[in-house]
């Protein structure tokens, strides 16, 4: 059992996050295209220091140059033979770490880890949960998302049903691509721009996102993961990742929830699914990012763990949970400023 | 007096100029894909001894023939940048010209740095690095290109940097043989929009005298009008600021509540 999941679950991400922003610098300039190319996280190709990057770009490229050239030729074998290889690799690798990719590698998630404990040291009020209400409406756009800006909009622009400009329009509003290229000292990627009402209407919609997504993330956890595609195109390949989460509860968990507190995705089933069960039954929902917090923060022995190969690599313990929930409350304590009352007051 | 100032100025420019460059035929091909691109070979000596090559982004070498004064450059099939090589030889001079293509294909083993480590010619310029996909020479921006002699860096070596809408400007490369250059934003009309602006041409030159043979190389790329004619990275600072400023006031709205099944408020 390691000592705290969240410090090395950070150390991978903050590993990972050099290497997807930065890593062109160690293992070549060349290298984003040849990794991969569609790798399963929020890695942008408009940032010029990184090592590869995310699948939605090829995704909605080849939707946009590719299906109506091949409805006109009447030959869907050129449409769908690159379409199905960037599935195909994003699929491949996701097979290997499952929704892990969410919450260990991709690294607009660490920066939204980062903002929130940026936000919890400089004293800021903590929206520790959206309401049950909330959850349920934010819960569908993720998959709007994706089937809207990453797959209906390019197909009906390669179908000429829209102006050019609805290409590949999740990338023209994703705050990854302002956050990584800015991190790579490059404002070229914070703009509006004014030569069509399509592009100036998607590029301001961007801009916004991401100054909203700093700001939210400064109080409550992942909020832009909330709505994320790639969280839906995971969700959809979910059964057959390699990594899992599972579950077997007792009638303790009812009274208990302390796991569906930790969850940084407002995964409420957590608390009460499986509650009854003879055999732990896999609970990697659709929006969880197999972080681990969930299992961390359970008090009870092996009620959640973290599977691979349905081998469990980290189970809940008491001993665990004890030492964690200790660490956690000296962590919470150190605060640099206190810009609110209300957090002051709790400490 | 005025006279005297051009011929001076004209001096170091003809002293530098080389002839020998490619030259893309409009409206054949396009800067990426699979493509066939259409080339011609300018200022050719007429009786020299010429050879033409493409490299592949493999390392195979292809001999191409001419048509018609003109080269046709098919898909090959493999990813990535190719390297289209001319060399015109003669007693006492040898001339290369190059320009890098790019093609989709299927990936190959080698890098962009294994092509460009390939020796062309004894006078190269060397592009530092090739613009990674998703990117392309722009105008207004620094790029880097090596001057070598014999895979050696030639310091403080005059170099012409040539735009054919006329743009023209002495450089030198620095104390590593490195050039630094800031390609000229010289459009004459722009129009808002990427793929409304028809690509510029820019021509690199440069020449040495060593042992009685003169060497002169030249490099030659399609550069295109700089986003920012129409991209305003102040209006997207205050875009994001006006997003800030409302996720601010949207966390002191959102109310406290707690995930806990039994401690749960529905609102």
């Amino acid at each position: 059992m390691c000592a705290n999941l969240t410090l090395v679950r950070r150390s991978v991400q903050l590993l990972m996050f050099v290497f997807l922003v930065y890593g062109s610098v160690v293992i070549g300039f060349y290298a984003a295209d040849k990794i991969s190319g569609a790798l399963p996280a929020l890695s942008c190709a408009y940032d010029s220091m990184n090592a590869d990057y995310c699948a939605l770009i090829p995704l909605q490229h080849q939707l946009h140059h590719r299906l109506g050239a091949a409805a006109d030729a009447g030959n869907w074998f050129m449409f769908l033979m690159p379409f199905l290889t960037t599935v195909g690799t994003f699929l491949l690798l996701f097979v290997f770490l499952n929704k892990a990719f969410c919450g260990w590698v991709c690294p607009l998630g660490f920066f939204q880890e980062v903002m929130q404990l940026i936000g919890q040291k400089l004293g800021l009020r903590r929206v520790d949960s959206l309401t049950h209400g909330a959850v349920d409406k934010i819960r569908p756009v993720k998959w709007l998302m994706l089937g809207g800006l990453v797959l209906v909009l390019p197909a009906l622009t390669s179908l000429g049903f829209l102006s050019d400009e609805w290409g590949d329009p999740f990338c023209q509003i994703c705050p990854s691509r302002i956050m990584t290229t800015l991190l790579t000292g490059s404002n070229e990627q914070l703009f509006v721009d004014t030569s069509s009402p399509s592009y100036m209407a998607l590029s301001i919609t961007g801009d916004f996102l991401f100054g909203l997504m700093v700001a939210l993330a400064l109080t409550m956890r992942q909020p832009f993961c909330r709505i994320c595609p790639m969280l839906a195109l995971h969700a959809v390949f979910r059964k057959v990742g390699l990594a899992r989460l599972v579950k077997q509860g007792s009638s303790r968990c009812e009274k208990c929830g302390l796991c569906a507190e930790a969850c940084p995705m407002d995964i409420r089933e957590l608390q009460s699914e499986f509650n009854a069960v003879a055999r732990p039954k896999d609970i990697t929902l659709a929006d969880c990012t197999l972080c681990g917090r969930c299992v961390e923060f359970c008090p009870d022995k092996d009620v959640l763990q973290l599977r691979y190969l349905n081998v469990p690599v980290f189970s809940s313990s008491p001993a665990y949970f004890k030492r964690r929930k200790k660490a956690q409350t000296q962590w919470d304590s150190v605060k640099l400023i206190g810009f609110s009352k209300a957090e002051k007051e709790k400490v | 007096m005025r006279a005297l100032i051009v011929f001076v100025l004209w001096m170091p420019a003809f002293m530098v100029q080389a002839d020998l460059y490619w030259q893309p035929v409009p409206g054949r091909g396009g800067a990426h894909g699979g493509a066939a691109k259409m080339f011609k070979l300018a200022e050719q000596i007429p009786d020299a001894k010429r050879t033409v090559a493409l490299l592949h982004s493999d390392l195979q070498r292809n001999p191409l023939e001419v048509d018609k004064g003109l080269y046709r450059v098919k898909g090959s099939g493999k990813n990535n940048y190719h390297a289209l090589v001319a060399r015109e030889e003669g007693s006492d001079y040898r001339h290369l010209a190059v320009r890098y293509l790019y093609f989709n294909g299927k990936p190959v083993d080698s890098s962009p740095s294994d092509l460009l480590a390939e020796s062309l010619g004894e006078l190269e310029i060397v592009p530092d690095p090739l613009p990674r996909e998703h990117w392309r020479y722009t105008s207004d921006k620094p790029y880097r290109f090596r001057v070598q002699f014999n895979g050696k860096p030639l310091p403080e070596q005059p170099v012409l940097v040539m735009t054919e809408t006329g743009s023209t400007e002495i450089l030198h490369s620095d104390s590593d043989g490195v050039l630094k250059l800031v390609i000229p934003d010289d459009f004459a009309t722009v129009v808002p929009g990427a793929r409304k602006n028809p690509p510029g041409e820019l021509r690199i030159f440069s020449e040495v005298d060593r042992e009685g043979i003169n060497y002169q190389s030249s490099l030659s790329m399609s550069y295109y009008v700089n986003p920012s004619h129409w991209k305003s990275a102040s209006l997207g600072a205050m875009a994001a600021l006006g997003g800030l400023l409302f996720g601010l006031w949207l966390n002191r709205r959102l109310p406290a509540h707690s995930r806990r099944k039994k401690r749960c408020v529905q609102i």
